[in-house]
């Protein structure tokens, strides 16, 4: 695989485990991709396009997911530790038992999605859709 | 359930993700917003590739996906409907018991005014029959519970003398 970049196609692509960190796929089109697992530690994903990824267990403490596009996603478990997504949307998106300690979720769309045990401390919430999100204790405590 | 195939699976799959994509195409046209147009062409394409790959599908996969759909889902869908209507057909005929209920209720409603006033007048009291005329006390006049009052002390006085 080409090293990838801003803007690339990566439409259902195996990434399974891949070390994509500090990369820049800001709006990279990477719906339906298996990224479980995968290192997305810094990464750049400004307007990605993620819908339905798979990101299961993927480490993305401190990326950039800003008005990405993450509707029905699978983020089970992933690390989001002080990750950016203003306005980015998870609708549907499944983030139980993910760490979204100090994440920056201002605005950010979480209509439906699965937060069950997910760790929010400090993260920042302010103007966020948290319409029928699912919401239960059970995460690390804080 | 019939077993399904790994490659079935897959087709059962990307029908699912066909239906999120076009429920997420039509809320992005709902929504509007300057960023829609964008969006509406990342799902317009996404939609377009999972249609193609759907039907890339050999035809052998899709004969036993059809097999599937015919032998499980539907009779599972159909299965549903059929208790959806039964519980419907419950609370109708639930409405109907409560309605004959309330028939009930009014006639003897009804019997228990038809007694009193045959006991006002074998007690003398049809002159001041009906009560509610006498006082002004139509039914939804707003001083109507002050007046019922007033001719029942009226009424208790009359019948102390």
């Amino acid at each position: 695989m080409t090293d990838p970049g801003p803007g690339a196609d990566l439409y259902h692509a195996k990434l399974q485990g891949a070390d994509l960190r500090g990369k820049d796929l800001r709006g990279a089109n990477l719906a339906l991709a298996n990224l479980k697992d995968a290192q997305l530690t810094d990464a750049i994903l400004t307007e990605a396009f993620l819908f339905g990824a798979h990101l299961a267990g993927a480490d993305l403490t401190g990326a950039n997911l800003d008005g990405a596009d993450l509707s029905e996603a699978d983020l089970f478990g992933a690390n989001l530790r002080g990750a950016r997504a203003e306005g980015a949307d998870f609708r549907r998106a499944n983030l139980a038992l993910a760490n979204l300690r100090g994440a920056r979720l201002k605005g950010a769309i979480l209509r439906d999605a699965n937060l069950n045990g997910a760790d929010l401390v400090d993260a920042q919430l302010e103007g966020a859709d948290l319409t029928g999100a699912t919401l239960s204790e059970g995460g690390p405590a804080a | 359930m019939s077993k399904m195939s790994p490659q079935v699976r897959w087709l059962v799959g990307l029908e699912n993700l066909l239906r999120k994509a076009k429920r997420r195409l039509r809320e992005c046209e709902r929504e509007g917003g300057p960023a829609a147009p964008r969006r509406m062409a990342r799902y317009d394409e996404l939609v377009t590739r999972l249609t193609a790959e759907i039907h890339a599908v050999d035809r052998r996969h899709l004969e036993e996906y059809l097999a599937y759909v015919e032998e499980s889902l539907l009779p599972r869908i159909a299965r549903k409907a059929d208790e959806t209507k039964a519980e419907m057909l419950e609370l109708a005929g639930r409405l109907v018991d409560a309605k004959h209920e309330l028939n009930e209720l009014r006639g003897e409603h009804t019997d228990a005014l038809e007694r009193v006033h045959s006991l006002r007048e074998k007690l003398g009291l049809a002159r001041f029959r009906p009560v509610e005329a006498r006082f002004g006390l139509e039914p939804h006049h707003p001083h109507a519970d002050r007046r019922t009052r007033d001719a029942h002390i009226l009424v208790r006085e009359f019948l102390k003398s």
